[in-house]
């Protein structure tokens, strides 16, 4: 229950990002006065940034539209050119935006691979509102990662610095959870908000702006996300969620679950789902952090 | 794409609005801005701003280049068969 209520709330975190990203990006566009107008206020949001006076052509365009069905027909038109048309400048967006898409692509597959591997998950507690929120979130952190991609150069960045986030965390988790006793080792979860730091610095060092930072932080939150819940759920399905902790042992009993491989797998995938959260959330906050800071320390704008 | 170079090459000195020319050619904005697009980006088509009148976005008018004169003119001098070269509306009409 305590993990389905950490999912939701870091859920509407994420949620809440996606939104204020999407605002920041359409913003200073037009200015919507009806539903068609706001739809392609949104749309033009798509168009990468070196084709964003496309973006004020249908804008002016519209305007121009005093029949509301064609005004519709217009911006729905325009929503589908701005998903269509790629960026002028070839660059590593692409890429950037096919791997996020795959390792997306790969959270889902585990995921239904471990429903069927292990049909009895489904029964447990909180196991669909799980599933939704987490389906929810990839697609939000896929849609913020192409998003900011078309509009900026930070995929590069964030990509580099979200897999250098997730090694990070597995390196800790690994030590850590290995060497419990070890007071020595606990000074390595310093690392986990230092890589974020560095990911938001660097981002601003590379793109000049604060936001440039920022855009780097949001990519490598999903990159980092992603790459953390296949790692752990790859991990859980491989070894059928073994070796059970003292903790599953424990709980398995009452679990209603019949045999403790799907009752230590459907733990260890819940735990993934939060993490995939977690990690993201914490990554594009310090991030977001780290590229403010360095902005400010480079005098450089903190914002576009 | 023919259909809008044609339409276009028929008043070559004339600037026009994305919507007009859509209406036009029988396109909608999905398919006549990504043509719009890939038209500049050759070089086929410049693009100009026209002011509103205040508190209206400016608008964006075009025009073939001379690149673009030449290229319309070889692409609709050659004879057409393919089906998607008839306009839409004789479609409907027939």
């Amino acid at each position: 229950m305590g993990t389905l209520v950490a999912v939701l709330i870091l859920g509407s975190l994420a949620i809440g990002s996606l939104v204020g990203v999407r605002r920041r990006v359409a913003r200073g566009s037009t200015n919507p006065v009806d539903a068609p107008a706001r739809l392609l206020a949104w749309a033009i949001g798509f168009l990468a940034a070196d084709r964003a006076e496309w973006g004020q052509a249908m804008a002016g365009e519209l305007e121009h539209i005093e029949k509301r069905s064609k005004r519709w027909h217009f911006s729905l038109g325009c929503l589908s050119a701005a998903l269509l048309v790629p960026p002028r400048r070839a660059d590593s967006g692409r890429l950037v935006v096919g791997l996020v898409a795959a390792a997306a692509a790969g959270c889902v597959g585990l995921t239904l691979y471990g429903l069927m591997r292990y049909p009895a998950v489904l029964t447990g507690h909180g196991t669909w509102p799980a599933l939704a929120t987490f389906g929810a979130v990839l697609a939000g952190l896929t849609l913020t990662t192409a998003i900011i991609v078309r509009r900026s150069a930070a995929g590069a960045v964030g990509l580099a610095g979200g897999v250098a986030v997730a090694a990070v965390w597995i390196v800790v988790g690994v030590t850590v959870v290995s060497h419990p006793a070890a007071p020595a080792f606990s000074w390595l979860l310093l690392a986990l908000p230092l890589a974020p730091l560095t990911v938001g610095a660097a981002g601003t060092w590379r793109g000049m702006t604060g936001t440039a930072g920022r855009h780097a932080s949001l990519v490598s939150a999903a990159v980092a996300g992603m790459v953390l819940f296949l790692v752990l759920a790859t991990d859980a399905l491989v070894t059928a969620g073994g070796p059970y902790d003292a903790g599953q042992l424990h709980d398995f009993p009452h679990s209603g679950l019949p045999d403790m491989a799907t009752y230590a797998v459907s733990d260890n995938l819940g735990t993934a789902m939060a993490l995939l959260l977690l990690a993201s959330t914490t990554t594009a906050v310090i991030g977001a952090v780290g590229a403010t800071i360095t902005a400010r320390m480079r005098h450089a704008p903190t914002s576009a | 794409m023919v259909r809008v170079l044609a339409a276009l090459v028929a008043e070559p000195s004339r600037w026009r609005y994305g919507y007009d020319l859509g209406a036009e050619v029988d396109l909608k904005s999905g398919s006549l801005y990504p043509i719009l697009i890939r038209l500049t980006d050759r070089g086929l088509l410049e693009a100009t701003w026209e002011s509103g009148p205040p508190g209206k976005p400016p608008r964006h008018l075009y025009r073939l280049t001379p690149a673009g004169l030449e290229t319309a003119a070889i692409l609709t001098a050659e004879p057409v068969s393919r089906p998607s070269a008839v306009p839409r509306r004789q479609l409907r009409e027939a």
